[in-house]
């Protein structure tokens, strides 16, 4: 019985996090969020992030061959300094939500916190 | 039905009847700004506000939390309206403690339903509005939005239309497949855009269409405006009245079903030519039995 709120907070306990929020891709609007924005501000990062999720989703180039419209799993955008985690939530109807987590790039393992992402994605939607 | 004859909830002042001309996103960031409680009610939906965050958001044409459950697979609906029936407490409680849904979901199916309906009815020419004020949803609080937040959501999403495919006429008017699209189409389309295509008859128009497939309306009309960009379908050209081999004239569907302003803006579900889905009449029966709770 995990709701978004205990989901961002787990979130925020993953090594090197600095911010998250939950985001639906198709109006930018921001569900939810833990830690610190880009800059201090969620919402202006979950619009940036936006853009580039729905870059993802709307191309089929980012999906598998004959996986018939299977969205992609995860974005991940590095930078000196960042790690910016992109998840997908899937919860069998169209909420276009994902999970944005931004990550001290000294102090984060970027493939244990996407796997941890994913669990906590995974959860979020679990009954 | 009158909302108060349909609510046991109390108020403690008389509906107000707001001066009109304006957007219902006009009228409710008003509200916002001072912090006030009750529900805003105009042709084009219906607002429930708590201390100036905006609980829930009706229109016609959209999604409701029900529906969404039922179409996410968590509950079937006959298990969904028995619950509704029995249950002595909210639904959305009722729900969680059943362990048929996580509160993850719940939450994400309200505000997925909320943007739907916040889509869909803030934009529009509001009309008359009522505002009840003080009146509290007995169902309890799933989660709550802004409403600068959730206005500029539905801004981002109405420009995330015109930037696909600039032809805001193809949302309220039926659609067809174009030559093109009774061609077939390719493999790169989603099932959700296949599907919007297999529907498109001429007849129906997408909100139909959005609630014939059990979509949220904004998503149905995403896959619209990239069909029709992408010349699959189309609306039929609007009739010229200047010629004499003129189509005879019909009249175009408003932008939402119209909403009597006493009644709660959740019509029953009409469909061209039915449907053959029982979900459908399902829902029906558990959307009144929910309508019979409040």
């Amino acid at each position: 019985m995990t709701g978004i709120d205990e989901c961002l907070v787990e979130a925020m306990t993953i090594p090197g996090a600095l911010g998250v929020s939950l985001v639906d891709w198709t109006s930018g609007l921001t569900l939810g969020a833990a830690g610190e924005g880009p800059s201090g501000d969620h919402d202006a990062g979950a619009a940036d992030a936006t853009e580039l999720a729905r870059a993802v989703v709307q191309n089929p180039s980012f999906a598998d061959p004959d996986s018939a419209g299977t969205l992609a799993e995860d974005v991940i955008v590095t930078s000196p300094g960042r790690y910016h985690l992109l998840r997908f939530v899937d919860a069998g109807f169209e909420t276009g939500a994902f999970l944005y987590l931004r990550l001290d790039r000294d102090t984060a393992n970027l493939a244990m916190a996407r796997l941890r992402l994913r669990g906590i994605a995974e959860r979020l939607v679990l009954v | 039905m009158d909302l108060q004859t349909r609510s046991p909830l109390v108020s403690r002042r008389r509906p107000q009847l707001l001066a009109s001309g304006r957007t219902l996103g006009d009228v409710v960031a008003e509200l916002a700004a001072g912090r006030r409680t009750g529900i805003v009610q105009s042709t084009t939906g219906a607002v429930h506000l708590v201390d100036g965050a905006v609980l829930q958001v009706e229109s016609a044409g959209a999604l409701d939390l029900p529906t969404l459950l039922v179409r996410s697979g968590r509950i079937p609906a006959q298990e969904l309206l028995d619950l509704a029936r029995s249950c002595e407490q909210p639904l959305p409680k009722a729900l969680l403690d059943s362990g048929r849904v996580g509160r993850g979901v719940l939450e994400l199916c309200h505000l997925t339903a909320l943007s739907d309906a916040a889509f869909l009815a803030l934009p529009q020419d509001s009309g008359p509005v009522r505002f009840q004020e003080d009146v509290r949803p007995q169902d309890g609080v799933i989660r709550t939005v802004d409403v600068p937040t959730l206005r500029a959501a539905v801004a981002r999403r109405r420009a995330l239309l015109d930037r696909i495919w600039p032809c805001p006429r193809l949302d309220v008017a039926p659609l067809r497949l174009s030559a093109a699209g009774t061609a077939g189409v390719g493999t790169r389309w989603s099932r959700g855009q296949r599907a919007v295509m297999h529907a498109a008859d001429g007849r129906r128009t997408p909100l139909e269409i959005a609630r014939l497939l059990g979509r949220p309306a904004f998503a149905t009309l995403l896959d619209v405006r990239r069909l029709a960009a992408a010349g699959l379908v189309e609306s039929p050209p609007e009739p010229d009245f200047g010629g004499l081999l003129a189509a005879p004239p019909r009249p175009s569907p408003p932008a939402v079903p119209t909403v009597r302003p006493t009644a709660l803006p959740a019509g029953p579900v009409r469909l061209h030519g039915g449907s053959a889905d029982p979900d459908i009449a399902l829902l029906i029966r558990l959307r009144a039995a929910l309508e019979a709770r409040l």
